[in-house]
């Protein structure tokens, strides 16, 4: 599943820990994620669209990546 | 993932455990070629079916209790690493067994119990070693 996490976390200079932090989640967690090789769970995949006040579908694509 | 176990539901004391453990098991892997423990035939077979029973039944029960914690503590990532190296470990497992039965066994020896449980060991320890270099994708 394509995502855009890691731009969206460089556009607000957030380090992978900073932004594991803020989703309750392990640095190892965010960067599994914006490398295509975890994907989140519904209710992280909320959490992340919440914090970054976006919709769901503008962070994830479906698509593999 | 908060409190006192935030430190310790961190993939990195994981990854830690698992190389521990996967190191000892292989190390351990020498034991393959002690004698196989005789099985002495019970007096009472149903004594002894009807304390297995008690004692999977117990032991599911605390399964159940360990994973739902694990699910409570750790984030969906860790969790799903644990879930997936422990699924390919189980057939890991089952395959050694089957496929040491059916081809080796008879030239090379059974297996003790002890080397059964350090194959299962070493199984999960080099699952979790591919799930955190692939991931838990579907691609992976």
């Amino acid at each position: 599943m394509n995502n855009r996490l890691k731009v969206l976390r460089a556009e607000r200079s957030w380090s992978q820990a900073e932004l594991g932090e803020r989703l309750d989640v392990s640095r190892q967690a965010v960067n599994a994620i914006e490398t295509g090789k975890h994907d989140p769970s519904l209710a992280l995949a909320f959490r992340i669209a919440r914090l970054f006040g976006m919709p769901i579908e503008t962070i994830f694509d479906e698509t593999k990546g | 993932m908060s409190g006192p176990m935030r430190k310790f539901y961190s993939p990195r004391v994981f990854d830690c455990l698992f190389a521990v453990a996967g190191l000892l098991s292989v190390g351990l892997i020498s034991l393959v070629g002690e004698a196989y423990p005789a099985i002495v035939a019970s007096s009472d077979p149903m004594t002894k079916s009807g304390a297995l029973l008690v004692v999977l039944g117990v032991s599911s029960l605390l399964a159940v209790v360990a994973t739902r914690f694990d699910q409570k503590k750790a984030d969906d990532f860790l969790f799903l690493t644990l879930i997936k190296s422990a699924y390919i470990a189980m057939a890991t497992f089952i395959f050694t067994a089957a496929l040491w039965g059916l081809l080796l066994a008879d030239k090379l020896g059974q297996l003790s119990s002890h080397v059964m449980l350090i194959i299962m060991v070493a199984s999960w320890s080099l699952a979790y070693l591919y799930v955190r270099l692939r991931g838990t994708g579907q691609s992976a």
